[in-house]
């Protein structure tokens, strides 16, 4: 099956697993409670659930080294239906005894099928009138709104979806890590190499067990599910917090199309990473507490729909997925959280609201700390990245900061404007063009370096609207104006926070991650500005037709304008950590090939990738094994079918400035073996030595055994060789190809001499 | 009281139940030509007098060759391996030279062979290492179809290199069972172990064997198991004695050794078939497509040894074939799909005074036809008489039957040879042209007893089998697809010990077919004279096959517009397509049994294991 096909097979796989849990089964068990909310709304809290419920449940399965496919659907399945019964106080008693009634009238001959066929018509008949009703509702009268989502959609896969089919490998280079820890969570082994937030391995570890499907399937596509995820949910929250109906749209095409923001704000989309997975519980978390302000409000007045519980329990449940996922999360939601308290200051002031946020917050800490502190409490150590972390925020500077500093003239510069405008104005217009300088240097595309200001005038922009619609609109639009002054108050702290090191103080986060967060809240800032103005010049327009028309204007305006002026951000592509083809091959081992009877000798991600299926052997240890050849070598490899990737074109492994197109020769394959630790044995003119001695080994091993070896694909810069053996007595791969008996210069120099 | 009508209501029912339950008897009944033998009407493969000359029995039909087209064979072809290697070679419709030495062979005379069959005990190692390893060095494969002495092996390090010795471990050892691997001989892999005590009986494998450690670049087939004696040593199936494996000795020249007796029996014939299929990418070998069932001395019309029989069985021996062996013979007909060759004789002890039962014979016969068994003639006797005497008297008992069965197949013991024309002459053997009898690893399996009657030599039996008859089982299947087990009824008419009462017999025929036959079910069931056509057109067919990429073609000639049939073995191919009037069955993975109606075929393979 061609590479492609297999991707768009995977991709659907994981999309549905991953709706299911975060959807649909919220659905079927949330549905009917939240039957009055808006379907942004419920996809919000579904997700907040869903991500939830999976996450804690693989926790707690894994801490207790229980965690197998029977006991995740047994505690997926019976809890939902618990849920559920609870939830809609649902009478099993009654409802089992009524169709025990029916079975026994149907077996007893007291009710003819036919007859209960007739019962049931009026039932049936009424589910496909709702089913019809809610298609027209969606399809007809919103016709415009699912188009704009399917232009989304469509976007999506424009932008992110295409580098699915042009590298088929890992994305980055830490993935293959996250690939390790999920891995050992098959032996039920949590915390491999230390306690870190496992929330994204453990959801790649349910769709693995719960679904079967492949964790380096998921690792290598998780990343576009991820990303239509964090645009959906942008679009869903700017559609619950906008007053107009098509701004929102404005809001996602803008993160999603606009090259305003460079490449590192978005080009991590393309790898399945925490962090970015970490994104998706950002929006709904600060969604929950907004709403819980608005619902508490509504419950004093007396309005009960509200359910105040079931939103503090959601905000409760996404302050702590955004903890669980990656600490980087928590620290936006954070300041989000701060935000929405200033914004909401005259609610949050009050005590009932002030405890029980405050309460919520603590109890989503324990739960989240809670299955780290008991592993932490049974001996394991915490994750090196975690001590990494910590060491940052106590001040620390980082290694290999790779974040161009902005140029300024420093104190001089300083001391003219102070002069020039006085002490206060001077200091103000000094800051003001250091944040600009930096953001312009490490976030904003350099063709618009020029709006840096921007950075800095958005939010206050947003203050002044926010602030005005607080002053001039009646009490019940206040939520909105607090809404409005959040965003604001938001954007500023992050500005702040990203520029922390100008102010001499410790950098939290490095601008390269931050500029993630950072362009996706901007957005918000930026539609809300929009929203707001819209919002007061056309307060007189109670039909909403105004309004609406305004913002389908301004929508139509811009995106034609952008995509007439070259404002489209071009299709994100990412660098290889492995040939396609050598995925291609593993894809089709993986799919076609019995599980854990093969083996891959490879140079590669192989190990971890295989490993949910198959057996690794280093390259290296491969030919070192049978190095100095005599016939007492032996090198057995125990597994019916053993492949051997060899790269004709070595691939330039995680090597900046190295890219070489050298081919394997007889030339590299004349040196001595590597004899370099980790990573280092397959980078630069290591690799090629190890490519090309493996090439000549097969191809002498081809020779003795051509029926039992065969060549399994090939392309120009790739060779894949399998070989067929018995089982129960197993080739001696160790052969005579030549190049393991030769002597060799100690080093590289004298072996380049000895090449001549 | 019944009424009229309704008396007359239950007297018509009564009477159309009766005609439908007497009318399919009736019909059944008049539908059976029980004394016709279709067999008797079907035409000859055209050139028989041409392949009755190549493969009568006895004929030196291989001491022929063509320069760089044979096969090498140092030893002697008089010898059981000789024959073995001699059988093999005909039935591929190669050419042999046959060495007496090595120093007879020379390179430059004869050419580079095919392949090189060496029987140790004709070669002088210790003077001829040397010679063997420039053969090797000019691409020659060898076959080591016995090895010689370990005390000759172990101190010659050219020799081990060559053979892909690594160390000799043990000069002897007895092993607790041997182990054939699959992808070798059909029927997969085997372990020739007894695991409960009722099957200690059928190991008579020689269980004790040199210890050899095969060296790297080498390919294990079979290997003796040790596995109490390494416990639980993690790599204990590397250390195992081997006993048939290949050495990669150069990309162009692979050396199979074989350790133990094997290729002096006819499991060498499918041992070198594959031998030659593993130094190939491909192979396509005609082969017989025919699983006969022989049931000799079956049925025997005398009420023979009735008081014994009376005492075993509570009734007459005619009363048991009848009621109890036949029955039982349907059931394992049915289940294994088999089609039985009945030899039927009137009397087998000719001094005892019994008188064949005649009136049994149209019943046997209807039975018989109703299940498309075939009917032949049972040639064995006692020794009261010889083979003509007792042809004699068979004919005059049968002259008093009305209708007889033209049988066309009949079953022999080899020795009376010399008597066989003379006894084709009777009036009930004269339409005889294919003859069954038992084996003998000097008479070809397959060949001409005259120049127009057949020869076809029991491959097995379904009682008593054993190990070493399972392995010579699996080998014909694969040189051939060919098996003639039989069945002897002489031993339940006479029975000498306990183990030949009918329901030990049966019980061991049963687990025999479930078990060891299962493999085999591909094959075409037949009876011994639809056989006999199938190896007439076996033996009269030559074929050239040529593989360019994924397309093979066979041209085939003496065909005959008869149906062949043909193995195809590929290493990790699968059939895409055939041409027109060719159809296949899989044996099993990458083997495929042809079924051939033309002279030119392709095939098309599609690599099964490889991704582009």
């Amino acid at each position: 099956m061609s590479m492609a096909l297999i991707t768009i097979r995977q991709l659907i796989s994981i999309f549905l697993a991953y709706l299911c849990i975060s959807v649909l089964v919220p659905h079927f068990v949330l549905g009917k409670t939240l039957r009055l909310r808006n379907r942004y709304e419920k996809f919000l809290i579904y997700t907040i659930f869903g991500n939830f419920y999976v996450i804690n449940l693989v926790y707690f399965l894994e801490i207790f080294h229980i965690s197998y496919r029977f006991t995740l659907i047994l505690l997926t399945v019976i809890p939902c239906i618990l849920i559920k019964i609870k939830l809609e106080r649902i009478p099993v008693a009654a409802f089992l005894k009524e169709k025990w009634e029916i079975f026994r009238r149907l077996t007893g001959g007291q009710l003819g099928v036919k007859a209960y066929r007739e019962s049931r018509k009026p039932l049936h008949r009424q589910w496909r009138d709702n089913i019809v009703n809610h298609l027209y509702d969606v399809y007809v009268t919103k016709f415009l709104d699912v188009l704009a989502i399917v232009i989304l959609l469509v976007g999506l896969v424009y932008i992110y979806g295409q580098d699915l089919f042009n590298i088929y490998g890992y994305k980055a280079s830490d993935v293959v890590v996250h690939n390790y820890w999920i891995n050992s969570m098959m032996g039920n082994k949590i915390f491999v190499t230390g306690i870190y937030p496992y929330g994204f391995h453990n959801v790649v570890y349910y769709l693995r067990v719960f679904f079967g499907i492949d964790i380096m399937a998921t690792l290598r596509l998780f990343s576009f599910v991820q990303a239509v995820w964090v645009h959906v949910e942008l679009l869903c929250f700017l559609k619950i917090i906008s007053k107009t109906r098509f701004l929102p749209y404005l809001g996602a095409y803008t993160y999603l199309f606009a090259d305003f923001y460079r490449l590192n704000t978005y080009s991590r989309f393309t790898a399945s990473l925490p962090q970015e997975f970490g994104m998706i519980f950002i929006l709904p978390t600060a969604y929950a507490l907004m709403s819980y302000f608005r619902f508490q409000q509504r419950e004093d007045r007396g309005d009960k729909t509200g359910k105040t519980k079931m939103i503090l329990v959601a905000f409760c449940m996404g302050f702590s997925l955004t903890f669980t996922v990656h600490f980087y999360g928590v620290a936006i939601i954070g300041l989000y959280c701060v935000a929405i308290a200033i914004g909401f200051i005259k609610l949050f002031v009050k005590k009932k609201y002030f405890t029980r946020i405050m309460l919520t917050g603590i109890i989503s800490v324990f739960v989240t700390l809670l299955p780290m502190i008991i592993a932490f409490a049974g001996g394991t150590r915490l994750q090196d990245s975690i001590y990494w972390g910590m060491s940052v925020i106590e001040g620390n500077p980082r290694e290999n900061e790779d974040i161009s500093l902005p140029q300024t003239d420093g104190e001089e510069e300083k001391d003219r404007l102070v002069e020039e405008y006085g002490a206060v104005v001077g200091t103000a217009v000094y800051g003001a063009n250091s944040i600009k300088n930096n953001m312009g240097a490490n976030i904003i595309e350099n063709k618009y370096s020029n709006f840096g200001y921007l950075v800095i005038v958005f939010p206050f922009m947003l203050l002044l609207v926010g602030g005005i619609v607080y002053a001039f609109t009646k009490k019940r639009d206040q939520i909105y104006a607090s809404v409005l002054l959040s965003g604001a108050v938001f954007t500023l702290l992050m500005v702040f926070m990203l520029n922390a090191s100008l102010f001499h103080l410790p950098s939290v986060m490095d601008m390269n991650r931050g500029g993630i967060y950072y362009a996706y809240i901007s957005t918000i800032s930026v539609v809300l500005i929009a929203d707001g103005i819209i919002y007061l010049i056309t307060l007189w327009d109670k039909r909403k037709w105004v309004s609406n028309a305004c913002s389908f204007v301004c929508v139509a305006a811009i995106v034609a304008y952008a995509s007439t002026h070259g404002g489209i951000k071009s299709p994100v592509k990412s660098t290889p950590q492995e040939m396609n083809d050598a995925v291609e091959c593993l894809t089709n081992i993986m799919i076609k090939d019995e599980p854990h009877m093969w083996t891959i000798v490879s140079a590669n991600d192989e190990r971890q990738m295989a490993n949910d299926k198959g057996f690794h052997y280093e390259s290296i240890d491969f030919l070192s094994n049978m190095e100095n050849w005599t016939t007492y070598h032996k090198v057995t490899i125990p597994t019916p079918t053993v492949y051997f990737f060899v790269e004709k074109t070595p691939l330039a492994y995680n090597e900046i400035g190295y890219d070489s197109e050298e081919m394997i020769s007889e030339k590299s394959a004349n040196s001595i073996l590597p004899n370099k630790m980790g990573i280092e044995t397959y980078q630069g003119h290591n690799r090629l030595t190890v490519m090309s001695r493996l090439y000549y080994w097969c191809e002498a091993f081809m020779k003795l055994y051509p029926n039992e070896m065969t060549v399994f694909s090939e392309s120009d810069n790739f060779i894949c060789y399998r070989v067929e053996q018995n089982a129960y007595r197993l080739f001696n791969f160790a052969i005579d190809y030549d190049y393991n008996t030769r002597d060799y210069p100690e080093t590289a120099a004298d072996s380049d001499a000895a090449n001549g | 009281m019944i009424s009229r009508r309704n008396f007359g209501i239950i007297t018509i029912l009564m009477l159309i139940v009766l005609v439908i339950f007497q009318f399919s008897e009736v019909a059944k009944n008049a539908g059976n030509h029980y004394s016709v033998n279709e067999s008797l009407d079907e035409k000859y493969p055209a050139n028989m007098q041409y392949q009755a000359k190549n493969f009568l029995l006895g004929t030196d039909a291989v001491a022929d060759w063509e320069k760089d087209n044979y096969i090498l064979y140092v030893g002697d072809s008089k010898t059981n391996m000789g024959s073995v290697v001699s059988q093999w070679v005909t039935y591929t419709k190669r050419k042999m030279l046959e060495c007496h030495s090595l120093s007879d062979f020379e390179l430059e005379k004869f050419g580079r062979p095919e392949f090189t069959v060496i029987d140790s005990k004709y070669v002088d190692f210790e003077k001829e290492t040397d010679k063997l390893i420039e053969m090797a060095d000019e691409g020659m494969s060898i076959v080591f179809c016995s090895l010689p002495d370990s005390e000759i092996i172990t101190p010659n390090e050219k020799l081990k290199k060559l053979m892909g010795i690594s160390y000799r471990k043990e000069k002897s050892v007895t092993v607790e069972g041997i182990k054939l691997f699959s992808g070798f001989l059909f029927g997969g892999e085997t372990i020739y172990e007894p695991k409960k005590a009722k099957e200690e009986r059928r190991q008579d494998l020689e269980l004790n064997v040199p210890w050899y450690i095969t060296a790297g670049a080498t390919k294990t087939y079979m290997v003796g198991i040790l596995d109490e004696y390494f416990q639980d040593f993690k790599d204990k199936n590397d250390f195992f004695p081997a006993l048939i494996w290949r050495n990669s000795y150069s990309a162009d020249s692979q050396i199979f050794c074989v350790v133990g007796d094997y290729m002096e029996t006819t499991a060498g014939i499918g041992i070198l078939a594959s031998m030659i299929y593993e130094l190939s990418d491909y192979q396509i070998y005609p082969v017989v497509n025919a699983q006969n069932t022989l049931l000799i001395s079956y049925p025997l019309l005398a009420n023979e040894n009735d008081e014994e029989i009376k005492s075993l069985y509570t009734r007459s021996y005619d009363a048991f074939q009848n009621n109890v062996i036949w029955s039982s013979l349907v059931a394992a007909q049915e289940k294994y799909k088999l089609k039985y060759t009945a030899f039927l004789t009137p009397k087998y002890n000719y001094s005892d005074g019994t008188e064949p039962e005649l009136d049994t014979y149209v019943p046997y016969l209807t039975n018989f036809k109703e299940k498309g068994t075939e009917v032949g003639y049972s040639f064995i006797h006692d020794s009261s008489v010889d083979l003509l005497e007792k042809v004699n008297k068979d004919e005059e008992y049968l002259l008093e039957l009305e209708n007889r069965y033209p049988s066309t197949s009949a079953f022999m013991d080899l020795s009376e040879k010399n008597q066989l024309l003379d006894s084709l002459k009777a009036s009930h053997t004269s339409n005889i042209r294919t003859i069954a009898c038992d084996e003998d690893v000097q008479v070809p399996i397959l060949s001409y007893l005259t120049d127009d009657v057949t020869l076809q030599s029991l491959t097995s039996n379904t009682e008593n089998f054993t190990y070493s008859r399972d392995l010579m089982l699996k080998s014909v299947e694969t040189a051939l697809g060919y098996d003639n087990a039989k069945l002897d009824f002489t031993k339940v008419a006479w029975p000498q010990n306990e183990n030949e009462h009918w329901e030990k017999i049966y019980e061991d025929m049963s687990s025999s077919l479930a078990t060891f036959w299962k493999p085999f079910r591909v094959y075409d069931r037949t009876t011994l004279s639809e056989s006999d056509k199938r190896v007439r057109t076996f033996l009269n067919i030559e074929s050239v096959s040529k593989r360019d990429g994924d397309v093979i073609e066979l041209d085939i000639t003496g065909r005959d517009n008869d149906t062949c049939y043909f193995v195809l073995r590929t290493h990790g191919y699968i059939i895409d397509s055939v041409s027109d009037l060719v159809s296949y069955k899989e044996i099993e993975d990458y083997a495929y049994l042809l079924t051939i109606d033309c002279d030119k075929v392709t095939i098309n393979l599609k690599n099964a294991l490889n991704l582009k």
